[in-house]
């Protein structure tokens, strides 16, 4: 049975609950006051006739106390019945009306009474009296005579009837008001949530951003609405970003398979005009170039995938030297443009795959001996705390790891060329993807821009690893300003946690 | 028949004008916009093929420069952008057409052709008649600085007027080329009223007088606006 109670409480709305709860407190306070409000109505009414029968007893006692008593006793109201009896219990007068062969008490009721001052109810009829409620008392004189005076009830019991059927009428109705008011107000109140809803529902699959409708009262549904709409610009915003995206990419890759397509169309069209291997030389590089974009673009769309991916999943990461790694990819540029020098002096383990920082060091170095002048300098070693970055949080090398940033938990690697740098207003756009800073340089050279991923690739990788990448000026003073890209990784084993 | 190619793939822009060569026209390469537009001014082309990314300048302001200069040079924009406000902004500036990459080479020395048949007659994108100045593109139409607000009817008439600007045009000729005779009862007299609407807008308030009645042969735009 009380499941299926609670069950029921359970389907029922909001709107419901608040209505049915406050019924039932407002059924009890209604009740509870009734009762209280005729109870004390009738204590007070039956005081003051208690009080004037005995008044008229206590007027009688006096009465017998001071003189003989005259016949019939005097009463003050001719609604008052007086019986005097003796100390056997005879009756020796009365008043008018009252009745001269039985007593209204008996005996040890009256010797009751009279102690304690308590007055009895008895009905009038038996006593030859009108046929009415009587509230009785007795008093006792000095010289033993017993007083007993009645008192009808009738108007009290009158008003007490009346009382009484205006609270049977009158409570439910209150009830029935207050109840329906308070069906309205929750409703009324609801209201607004119910047009968020509906406003939620109206937004297209799109995410097309329709605000939704924020209510003016200034309270916990309309701080909901606000940053549902926040939600909302924040949902399309990321969408338009994504077809940017994809539109852009759509168009870079557009540019190699057009130069492709046109080089072998005409060498069909008119083979006398160009060796074959010639041909297949050109095509071979924008091949090359298309397979770079192609693959590039891949390595973003997983490094995006995998930093969404929560914090359990990148824990599981594999650990690289980045000192290695570093050493390996400089090696390769033995043969470059400018001369790439390492400084790596110890091991230092980060977190992150070889390949991946291979992949960074690759891109970084590639846009450094474009520029660079006379040298590219790489070097990979553990930061020291006043190389910037966060550092919050517990000290000490083995550090708390509670709020992790801890500053001696990161490896720093920075690729500087002096070259003429960048101006500082794109020092941070550089990172944006197909952003390329310099327009005069055309895309489809190997030595020249590319299509802009590289730094972007950069960035993402360092942050699927929970690092940072910026640029900065590497001689801010100097001439040429010279270019410094750093790419902060977590050292492996360190407690920085997500 | 020369032509210029502004492209900055190299590998695309050699195999073009390998082709274009091989196909009897004499060609020139620029690999960047102030170049392109540098030599468009100089040479004199009978057709350009110009790309709208290039670095240094683009597309479009070089197609624009060389519009705004009264270059009728025909102009082909060749480019990876296709979105559709792209084609209609490249073509609303002047150029004369638009073909996307990758594109078959074959249909492009094609409509290189067909470009080169139409040929370089003045071909403004804002039609003039002495202050008097039309933009089919925008639909608006301008006295001096002055804007001109017209009903579609009104400007449809005015089109057409500034189109055959110094020679007359017959009430019947307006009535087949500004009305739709299918939808409407056609009735010479209603070119009348329409000019006479006309009138009240782009004459009456400045007190020219452009559109001019020729008895007996229909009406006439002034060349110099009236």
């Amino acid at each position: 049975m009380l499941r299926v109670l609670t069950a029921w409480w359970r389907r029922r709305g909001l709107r419901s609950r608040v209505t049915l709860t406050a019924a039932a407190g407002l059924l009890i306070a209604f009740t509870a006051a009734d009762l209280l409000l005729f109870s004390a109505l009738r204590s007070s009414l039956t005081k003051s006739v208690d009080d004037s029968a005995r008044q008229a007893a206590n007027q009688v006692v006096a009465l017998i106390n001071s003189q003989p008593l005259p016949d019939p006793v005097p009463v003050a109201a001719s609604t008052v019945a007086v019986q005097v009896l003796s100390p056997t219990g005879r009756i020796i007068d009365i008043s008018a009306g009252a009745d001269r062969l039985v007593p209204l008490l008996s005996l040890p009721q009256a010797m009751t009474s009279a102690r304690s001052s308590t007055a009895v109810t008895l009905s009038g009829g038996p006593y030859g009296l009108q046929p009415q409620q009587l509230r009785v008392v007795a008093a006792t004189a000095a010289n033993g005579s017993i007083v007993i005076a009645a008192v009808p009830y009738t108007t009290a019991h009158a008003s007490l009837a009346v009382v009484s059927r205006a609270l049977w009428l009158g409570t439910p109705l209150l009830f029935l008001l207050f109840t329906g008011a308070i069906w309205l107000a929750v409703g009324s109140t609801l209201r607004p949530i119910t047009l968020l809803r509906r406003g939620a529902a109206a937004v297209s699959v799109t995410g097309v951003p329709r605000a939704l409708p924020v209510p003016g009262a200034r309270d916990e549904v309309r701080a909901l609405a606000l940053t549902l709409n926040g939600m909302l610009s924040r949902l399309a915003l990321a969408r338009q970003r994504q077809r940017d995206l994809v539109s852009d990419t759509a168009h870079e890759l557009r540019s190699p398979i057009a130069s492709i397509r046109t080089q072998l169309e005409v060498a069909l069209d008119h083979p006398e005009l160009q060796e074959w291997s010639e041909t297949a030389r050109d095509v071979h590089a924008d091949v090359l170039r298309l397979a770079r974009l192609a693959e590039d673009l891949l390595v973003l769309a997983r490094l995006d995938e995998r930093a969404d991916a929560d914090g359990a999943a990148r824990g599981a990461d594999s650990v690289a030297d980045l000192a290695e790694v570093s050493a390996c990819v400089v090696r390769r540029y033995a043969g470059a443009r400018v001369p790439v020098v390492l400084e790596a002096p110890a091991p230092c383990p980060v977190r992150g795959d070889a390949a991946a920082l291979d992949r960074v060091l690759v891109n970084l170095i590639d846009n450094a001996l474009r520029y660079a002048k006379s040298q590219v300098m790489v070097s990979a070693q553990r930061a020291d705390g006043a190389s910037g970055g966060v550092a919050v949080g517990a000290g000490g090398l083995d550090g708390g790891g509670l709020d992790g940033a801890n500053a001696d938990g990161w490896a720093e690697l920075a690729v500087t060329d002096d070259g003429p740098g960048i101006p500082a207003a794109d020092l941070e756009r550089a990172f944006g993807r197909f952003t390329r800073l310099d327009p005069a340089r055309s895309r489809d050279s190997e030595a020249d821009g590319g299509a802009g991923l590289g730094l972007a690739i950069v960035r993402a990788t360092a942050q699927a690893f929970g690092g940072t990448a910026r640029l900065e000026a590497a001689a801010p003073e100097g001439s040429p300003p010279g270019l410094r890209a750093v790419v902060r990784f977590r050292l492996a084993g360190s407690d920085a946690s997500e | 028949m020369r032509v210029l190619v502004v492209e900055d793939e190299r590998r695309l822009a050699a195999a073009v004008k390998r082709g274009l060569e091989a196909s009897g026209f004499a060609v020139d390469l620029a690999h960047d916009g102030v170049t392109g537009l540098h030599m468009a001014r100089e040479g004199s082309y009978d057709g350009v093929v110009l790309d709208i990314m290039l670095p240094g300048m683009s597309g479009y302001k070089v197609c624009s420069c060389l519009r705004a200069e009264s270059n009728w040079v025909p102009i082909l924009f060749l480019t990876a952008k296709d979105g559709e406000y792209d084609q209609a902004d490249g073509l609303d500036l002047g150029a004369d057409d638009y073909l996307t990459k990758p594109f078959s080479y074959v249909v492009l020395a094609a409509r290189l052709r067909a470009l080169l048949r139409r040929g370089a007659a003045p071909r403004p994108t804002v039609l003039r008649a002495g202050d008097l100045s039309l933009d089919p593109a925008s639909r608006t139409v301008r006295r001096g600085s002055d804007p001109v607000v017209l009903t579609a009817r009104e400007f449809s008439l005015l089109e057409y007027l500034i189109r055959h600007t110094g020679s007359v045009v017959s009430k019947s000729e307006l009535l087949t080329h500004v009305w739709n005779e299918v939808d409407e009862i056609a009735d010479l007299n209603v070119v009348e009223v329409y000019v006479g609407y006309l009138r009240k807008k782009i004459d009456t308030p400045f007190g020219r007088q452009a559109v001019r009645t020729v008895r007996g042969a229909g009406y006439m735009l002034a060349a110099d606006g009236g």
